[in-house]
């Protein structure tokens, strides 16, 4: 520190003060910005999943209902058989009945079928009776589901309300492309009646806006009758869905019983309502796909928000310009005035002495520096004869002088009164120089501050001709000349005292000459 | 003090154009258009019905070919409806009296003359000519779907009937595929040991057969051409007797017995059937590993004629309502012409009249299928195949001579009796009563 101004530790302290109440004034409008954006996009997220939610409970709720409308009528066609006894009391396996009567029977009973199953897209409209004999629509693929008979056992199994003596049945025998619903008319008939599937596409509608949102109805064993998705149809609905719906936390969407329930979880927003016949309408979208908005606007956010605090940066680094700009003309002024002396136009003595021990802490082991100390002999005789302001004229003009004749690279300096200094280094770049040839570079640099001097005193002699006739004015100098160092640094109280030294003698000799430091 | 002045400038230039820049980066286009007017696309489409009966198969693939139309169609939506055979043709009659039939609707041949004698009763489809390729049938193709010289339906593809046998049964019995109907009756009075039967079908086939047993014993037509009948109620004795006979010795099994599962079980050895039917009664067979052979339809030796008769399988027709004929007319167009719909049908419903499907089925293998095998021979004679007589497929006329065959074949009536009430009854479902 103490090789460096004052003045420059301030201003770098300056400087950095400044950025950092940039940084601090970014990064607050950035935290502002985010807690606002965390706030408000949270509270966006949870309106977008009760929304979602509430739009995918209404929606399985419709469908549902449409499922429910589809099955009751289902349901509904086939108790028109009961509207005469000889259709549903007839029964085929009675070995008493004659054959004829048999036959006409079969054929009301299959006029009837034909009259009441215009009514549906039927895949399957008939009676099957307990020896396997059937009457109507039996289609060829539910007769190949029995290639060994067996039908009416099965279809009897499938009869689990015993209040209604019906029931619906799906993948039987691995047959998935058709839902059925039987239901006996008598101990030894069972109505059957089937329809594809496919037909379930026209009661799963739902908005195109909820896209990636699959619609299931699955049996009571989890089995997928009906998907969005066909390749899922006669698959077991994924695990991962029936853990959510087991083990989330889930509210009530139909208080018509515990199985209707949303779940909100981080992958997957589930809606399930159970159909009369138990069946369930499952309803899920990816959570992800519900809040790719809320995603985008956070994304979105996040971008807005960097560009303002870099839009205040910018403002505020302006800002910061107009009103320190001032201040550092203001500084800069002080540190001029504070440094140079105001007469002379070079360095005072307090920063002479700071410059030349920052130089001297970095001059090499082998570079030579050279200090001069200068005096205007007899300048009391311009004070007491030309007067103060005559004295003061010289004096700048003095400092022009030497800044004049010495190198940029230069440091001078008024150490007071008519005495100035002049302070160079002499860098050497063969650093394996030996002594001989070091000595003999240090004469050369002896011999060319020796031309300086002469010219210097030549051209003060020029410079001041008539202050010299009248007050006698001149120049003496004393240099030192750095020898080879021994490894310590220089300090400049020393090396003044060295040069202050030869000044003396130069004095003693009868002024206006130089003399160069030897040691003792 | 100028260079200082000069650099300030500029870096207040870059800052403004640096802000400027964030500022077009970082706003969103949608917080400029946050007042604009929103304008939601709503559905558009234009939506029509289509019918159509058939089995599992039929409707599986028709509804996958639907699928796809929409898909190369996106403005037009089509809802369907559907059933099997049986009851089918009253459906329709309802659909037709009540003016609700689908906008484009499967029809049976007969239909032309029961909903449209004078060709208004379907959409004239040469109006639709921009959207129906007809370069993929010749004239008399599409004169099968024309009426009163008005082109009412498109065929989709020439049906008759086959038979189909188990032989397995059939070497079992150390006996061949019958060709005659004495050859028939002996494969009947075998099976009959077994608590077997010869043949099984559905009341139409077995009109049918009728038919051809008297027409070859009696070288005239039951029906005459404009669909009544061309003989009295003792032709109608005739195959009466003759039926029984069938059935008493097991060559013929009873209509109200037979079914699929009964033929595909060996309880019944054989069929007569579509060959748009092939799938269900050669190839499924097939499948389980029992060996089936294909017969011919039986021939009297000096017989006048055949008695067998073809028709185009099934047709698909237009509404003569329809108030969306072109969105139709594309659909009726990809049912019978597109190459997709044609592998979705494959033979399912015959051998396909139309160019475009023939060529799009000779690529996967036409030529090997049993269908194609089976028409290639029956249409080899021609000249002994006759064009249906529309009321010969009539449910009214089929039902009539089954229930009233039932009185006679459950002695419940005399057979003269019996004949004389099918009689009268053929002759009012001809008149419509």
């Amino acid at each position: 520190m103490k090789t460096k101004s004052r003045f420059e530790q301030s201003g770098r302290k300056f400087r950095w003060l400044q950025i950092e109440i940039l940084v601090v004034f970014a990064a607050i409008i950035m935290i502002v910005i985010f807690l606002l954006d965390y706030v408000i996009l949270n509270n966006t997220k949870q309106a977008m999943e009760s929304n979602a939610s509430n739009l995918i409970a209404a929606n399985s709720r419709q469908i549902q209902l449409n499922i429910n409308s589809y099955l009751q009528r289902m349901e509904t066609v086939p108790t028109l058989l009961f509207s005469d006894e000889s259709y549903y009391l007839y029964d085929a396996t009675d070995e008493n009945m004659e054959e004829y009567d048999k036959v006409k029977s079969e054929e009301t009973i299959q006029n009837r079928i034909t009259d009441i199953g215009l009514m549906e897209n039927y895949s399957d409209f008939g009676i099957v009776y307990a020896d396997d004999h059937v009457v109507g629509w039996i289609s060829h693929g539910t007769e190949d589901i029995f290639p060994d008979g067996g039908m009416y056992e099965a279809f009897s199994g499938y009869i689990v309300d015993s209040k209604k003596s019906d029931g619906w049945a799906f993948d039987i025998n691995g047959c998935t492309d058709r839902i059925y619903y039987v239901k006996r008319l008598n101990e030894n008939a069972i109505l059957e009646s089937a329809t594809y599937t496919r037909e379930l596409s026209s009661v799963f509608v739902y908005p195109e806006q909820l896209e990636e949102m699959t619609i299931r109805l699955v049996d009571q064993e989890n089995e997928i009758i009906y998907s969005s998705d066909l390749n899922e149809i006669g698959k077991v609905i994924p695990a991962e869905l029936l853990n959510e719906l087991s083990l989330n936390d889930s509210n009530s969407a139909d208080s018509s019983g515990d199985i209707n329930k949303s779940v909100i979880s981080e992958k997957y927003l589930i809606n399930t309502n159970e159909c009369v016949n138990g069946w369930r309408v499952i309803c899920s979208v990816p959570t992800k796909i519900i809040l790719k908005d809320n995603n985008q606007m956070r994304r979105f956010t996040l971008k807005l928000s960097l560009g303002v605090a870099m839009f205040f940066l910018l403002v505020g680094l302006e800002f910061l310009m107009r009103i320190y700009r001032p201040m550092d003309v203001v500084v800069e002024s002080l540190k001029e005035g504070a440094e140079i002396d105001s007469l002379s136009g070079v360095r005072n003595k307090a920063s002479f002495q700071d410059a030349v021990d920052s130089r001297l802490g970095v001059v090499g082991e082998n570079d030579i520096f050279i200090l001069v100390m200068i005096d205007v002999d007899n300048f009391k005789q311009i004070n007491d004869k030309l007067g103060h302001a005559h004295g003061d004229q010289v004096i700048i003009r003095t400092g022009k002088l030497l800044k004049k004749m010495y190198e940029a690279d230069s440091i001078i300096g008024r150490l007071g009164g008519d005495e100035f200094a002049s302070f160079s280094v002499c860098v050497l770049s063969d650093s394996d120089m030996d002594e001989t040839k070091y000595n003999e570079y240090r004469d050369g640099i002896i011999a060319t501050v020796s031309q300086q001097l002469e010219s210097l005193q030549e051209e003060f002699n020029k410079e001041f001709e008539e202050e010299k006739s009248t007050c006698n004015i001149s120049l003496s100098a004393g240099v030192y000349v750095s020898e080879k160092s021994t490894g310590e640094k220089e300090k400049f109280k020393i090396i003044y005292e060295k040069a202050d030294s030869a000044l003396y003698e130069s004095k003693n000799a009868g002024k206006s000459r130089y003399t160069i430091y030897k040691e003792s | 003090m100028k260079l200082l002045n000069k650099s300030n400038v500029i870096i207040r230039v870059l800052i403004v154009v640096l802000i400027l820049a964030i500022i077009y980066t970082l706003i969103d286009k949608r917080i400029w258009n946050g007042n604009e007017e929103k304008v939601t696309e709503t559905q558009n489409k234009t939506h029509i019905f289509l019918s159509w009966w058939g089995n599992d198969v039929r409707h599986l693939y028709t509804m996958e070919g639907v699928d796809l139309f929409q898909e190369k169609n996106p403005d037009i939506d089509v809802s369907y409806r559907y059933g099997v055979w049986s009851g089918y043709e009253k459906r329709t009659k309802v659909w037709m009296e009540s003016h609700n039939e689908a906008d484009v609707m499967q029809i049976n041949f007969a239909w032309l003359q029961e909903y449209s004698p004078d060709g208004t009763g379907f959409y004239d489809l040469n109006k639709l000519s921009e959207y129906i390729d007809f370069s993929n049938y010749t004239e008399e193709e599409l004169e099968y779907g024309s009426k009163n010289g008005v082109l009412n339906a498109i065929p989709i593809a020439m049906n008759t009937h086959t038979f189909y046998y188990n032989q397995d049964i059939l070497d079992e019995y150390g006996m061949d595929v019958p060709l005659s109907w004495e050859d028939f009756e002996a494969l009947g009075k075998r099976a009959k040991k077994d608590n077997r039967y010869a043949l099984g079908f559905s009341k139409k086939q077995l009109l049918l057969f009728m038919i051809a047993y008297y027409e070859q014993n009696h070288a005239e037509t039951v029906f005459n051409e404009d669909g009544t009948l061309n003989i009295d109620e003792k032709g109608i004795e005739y195959m009466l007797d003759y039926y029984k006979k069938l059935m008493d010795d097991h060559v013929i099994c009873p209509i109200d017995s037979f079914d699929r599962a009964k033929y595909m079980s060996g309880d019944i050895i054989g069929t007569m059937c579509w060959i748009s039917d092939t799938k269900l009664y050669c190839d499924d067979l097939q499948a389980t590993g029992v060996n089936v052979s294909r017969g011919h339809y039986p021939v009297k030796e000096g017989a006048e004629r055949t008695g067998w008769y073809i028709k185009p399988a099934t047709m698909w027709a237009i509404s003569a309502n329809t108030p969306h004929p072109e969105e139709s007319a594309k659909l009726l167009n990809y049912l019978v012409n597109d190459p997709d719909m044609a592998q979705f049908q494959q033979t399912e419903k015959g051998v396909p009249v139309s160019d475009a499907a023939i060529k799009a089925l000779t690529a996967t293998g036409l030529k090997d299928t049993n269908e194609y095998k089976a028409t290639e021979e029956l249409f080899s004679d021609p000249d002994n195949l006759y064009l249906m007589i529309p009321n010969m497929e009539s449910e009214a006329i089929l039902d009539a001579f089954k229930s009233g065959a039932d009185e006679y074949l459950y002695d419940k009536m005399e057979l003269d009796e019996c004949a004389l009430k099918i009689y009268k009854d053929i002759n009012k479902a001809i008149n419509g009563e």
